[in-house]
């Protein structure tokens, strides 16, 4: 009984339905009294997924941004078309290393909004070029978050100019250019850095701590916050990294120009990236970790279904599904919405039924409440 | 003696009862005439008052209501508003509703801000001449980056729709609670408490009666969740603040000390609902400016939500027993600025950090 008495709280919405067919299930098999979300431990998963999933992917973000601060600074001091080549490489590193952490939006990312920082796209070329020219710009202020973060980087590593040695060859003769390359990185260096610190327990905020403690489902609490975050960052992927391009929100009129990371073409390479993050997240399993304790983990423990199995495996296979078909698209996605639809349309199709695994299904199993489309009503 | 004076007497209160109490042992037959307070009485769960009346209050938040419903057909690109009909609307005049109302909002708006509010009108149907979506340095409607939501803006991102709705809300209905019905002037011991009028009850009564109702809630809130205006946003902060109980209970103390001539409670109760108000007032300002750190990158979301901050940061001034002056809250206005689309994330931290220290507010801060 002290089961039924659980999930009922947890889940009022569903509670009714929940205690009948419960009552049901207890009148063909009575001997499941003792099942395990009773004694599921939300502090244990939280702290593994804490220590193992987020600090380390905030760390590994801190360091690769402080690498590409010293790669930037070589190029600016001597351009060459090797130099750009690692400067390149590098951008790369640090946005994956990004990617890893975008679905951590919540305790020190949202205060310092890491994530409209790093990455708004589409960027804006005319934005940047006119601060390069004019100068005097706050790369900090919002009207200049898409001439900043890690796409107005693409911009000026891949687009500023027609080849690699016309890029080489324009930092070689513009100071401002230079300068607004060191500045950009500068920004994406600042927040990787608060936000990573953030998170640890030297900081006045350590909000690790607070992740751990604030165990329950409510709203406000770490699985309610997670979940959310979680839920909404797979409808990122879904909407602004492939639906737009493929013309979702356009009545299927591609918009090939809307991908992110335009210029260099890393776009699914990201993607793919992010969805790692996700899983990680999911599975409680960090990169150099062997033990795994995650939000798969309580859902098993919940013994949440769906279909003719567990909603824990379904997600976990959704990930690797997803993962195929956006492997499958060949070449860059600016050329793959015209060239190839059917396959971005695969890809598209599978993050859709991950939506609803998580953003319906999971949500209900756990009682979290899906709060980030509110605006108090308006 | 003005509300704020009065409590610096009211730590002599205890000290007065007690030497009256004592006084009251050696001098059964005293001859005091007041009326002794009748402390056996209940404070009931719902606002089932006899002899209550807030049609009045009704009818503002009616108007109110449809000056927003006028105000946001502006979000559609292309639909102008008029200024005339919005400023008249607001002194109702010119049968401008679509009832008849015996009220006016601007009559009993805070004075000296009318003419802001008259100017905000002008704005913003000057925003809706716009031909074209707005931008950065263009007025005219911004659409959210998922395409759900459009808010007609000004050139600097600022949504005269908000300003005006939560500034009135503030400057009209949260003033007039306040520092109009809850001063000495309506609810002080020198306010008649003993001539029941029918249907409205006593003089001090029906002014009590008159701060609940520019709440908008319902007489069995917060059981009852059918909320509108600040009701709306007492209920919003509750799960981080619990105030939908500690205000709604505050305000049945009130009623019931009054009824029951409990002077002491009475001011308790007064206190109480000043303080627990403001407490949502200043969470709902922190909830919008964490909303526009949320949506940083998304200008329709950011500027919508930073004018609805602005508007509630103003609403802080407007308590006649509140925490910060008129001159601390334009501080903070100035802090936020008057360019949502040129904002950075250090100045919206440092505005919340400054406000949750000032309210109290700094272990939730983030929840909020």
């Amino acid at each position: 009984m002290q089961r039924i008495v659980m999930i009922g709280r947890t889940i009022t919405r569903y509670s009714w339905m929940l205690l009948l067919t419960i009552a049901v299930a207890s009148c063909v098999n009575d001997d499941d009294g003792d099942d395990p979300e009773v004694n599921f431990d939300q502090g244990a998963m939280l702290t593994t997924i804490g220590n193992n999933v987020i600090v380390p992917s905030f760390e590994t973000l801190n360091n690769e941004a402080a690498t590409l601060e010293t790669e930037v600074s070589a190029f600016v001091g001597s351009p060459t078309e090797s130099g750009l080549a690692s400067v390149r490489a590098q951008y790369i590193k640090a946005d994956k290393a990004w990617q890893r952490c975008a679905a951590f939006n919540f305790g020190p990312s949202a205060t310092f909004a890491t994530q409209s920082v790093l990455n708004t796209w589409p960027t804006n070329p005319t934005k940047i070029e006119d601060n390069i020219t004019n100068g005097g710009y706050n790369l900090q202020t919002s009207s200049n978050l898409t001439a900043s973060g890690f796409p107005a980087l693409d911009y000026l590593l891949y687009g500023s100019a027609a080849d690699e040695a016309a890029i080489v060859n324009r930092f070689s003769q513009e100071q401002a250019l230079k300068d607004y390359l060191v500045d950009v990185v500068d920004i994406i260096v600042s927040v990787s850095g608060t936000t990573y610190d953030g998170w640890l327990a030297s900081s006045s905020t350590n909000y690790l701590e607070t992740f751990v403690q604030t165990t329950g489902t409510d709203i406000g609490s770490s699985i309610g916050l997670m979940v959310n975050e979680f839920s909404k960052e797979i409808e990122l992927v879904k909407n602004a990294r492939v639906g737009i391009p493929l013309g979702k929100k356009s009545l299927n009129v591609t918009r090939p120009d809307q991908v992110e990371a335009l210029y260099s073409g890393m776009s699914v390479e990201f993607s793919v990236e992010n969805m790692k993050g996700l899983k990680a997240l999911f599975m409680g399993l960090g990169e150099t970790s062997s033990t795994a304790n995650g939000l798969f983990n309580y859902l098993e423990a919940i013994n949440a279904q769906e279909g003719d199995g567990l909603l824990s495996n379904a997600i976990r296979d959704q990930f690797d599904l997803i993962d195929t078909r956006l492997n499958d698209i060949q070449g860059n996605l600016f050329d793959a919405v015209d060239n190839d639809f059917a396959t971005v349309d695969a890809a598209y199709t599978e993050i859709q039924r991950l939506v609803v695994l998580v953003k319906t299904d999971m949500t209900s199993a756990m009682g979290v409440q899906i709060t980030y489309q509110d605006n108090d009503g308006d | 003696m003005n509300y704020s004076s009065f409590f610096k007497y009211s730590r002599y209160a205890v000290a007065a009862a007690l030497v009256l109490t004592l006084g009251a042992c050696g001098n059964d037959d005293d001859g005091d005439d007041d009326p002794a307070p009748d402390n056996s009485y209940t404070v009931p769960e719902t606002y089932n008052f006899e002899n209550v009346k807030y049609t009045g209050q009704t009818e503002r938040l009616d108007m109110l209501a449809e000056m927003t419903t006028y105000m946001k057909t502006g979000n559609t690109q292309g639909t102008t508003l008029d200024a005339q009909i919005l400023k008249d609307k607001f002194a109702n005049v010119n049968g401008q509703f679509s009832t008849t109302y015996s009220k006016n909002l601007e009559s009993k708006t805070f004075a000296p801000d009318v003419a802001m509010f008259q100017g905000f009108m002008d704005d913003i149907a000057t925003a809706s001449q716009s031909a074209t979506p707005g931008s950065d340095g263009t007025a005219g409607v911004v659409t959210s980056i998922d395409g759900a939501k459009s808010y007609l803006l000004n050139e600097d991102g600022v949504e005269y729709t908000q300003l005006i709705e939560k500034g009135l809300m503030g400057a009209t209905f949260y003033y007039q609670a306040t520092a109009v019905y809850l001063s000495d002037d309506r609810i002080g011991d020198a306010v008649d408490n003993t001539t029941v009028v029918p249907g409205e009850g006593t003089d001090m009564e029906h002014h009590w009666d008159e701060a609940f109702g520019y709440f908008g809630v319902e007489k069995d809130f917060p059981t009852n969740t059918d909320v509108r205006f600040w009701g709306n946003y007492c209920n919003g902060r509750d799960g981080v603040l619990g105030t939908n109980s500690r205000l709604m209970d505050a305000l049945l103390k009130g009623r019931a000390a009054i009824s029951n001539n409990d002077k002491d409670a009475k001011l308790e109760a007064r206190t109480e609902v000043s303080k627990v108000w403001e407490e949502v007032v200043a969470g709902t300002a922190i909830h919008y400016i964490n909303g526009g750190l949320e949506d940083f990158n998304d200008d329709a979301l950011r500027c919508h939500q930073l004018s609805e901050a602005w508007a509630f940061i103003l609403s802080l001034k407007y308590n006649s027993n509140g925490t910060l002056s008129a001159s601390q809250v334009d501080a903070l206005l100035a802090q936020l600025g008057a360019d949502f689309y040129d904002i950075t994330v250090a100045d919206l931290n440092a505005l919340k950090d400054s406000m949750a220290a000032t309210f109290g507010l700094e272990s939730v801060k983030d929840q909020l």
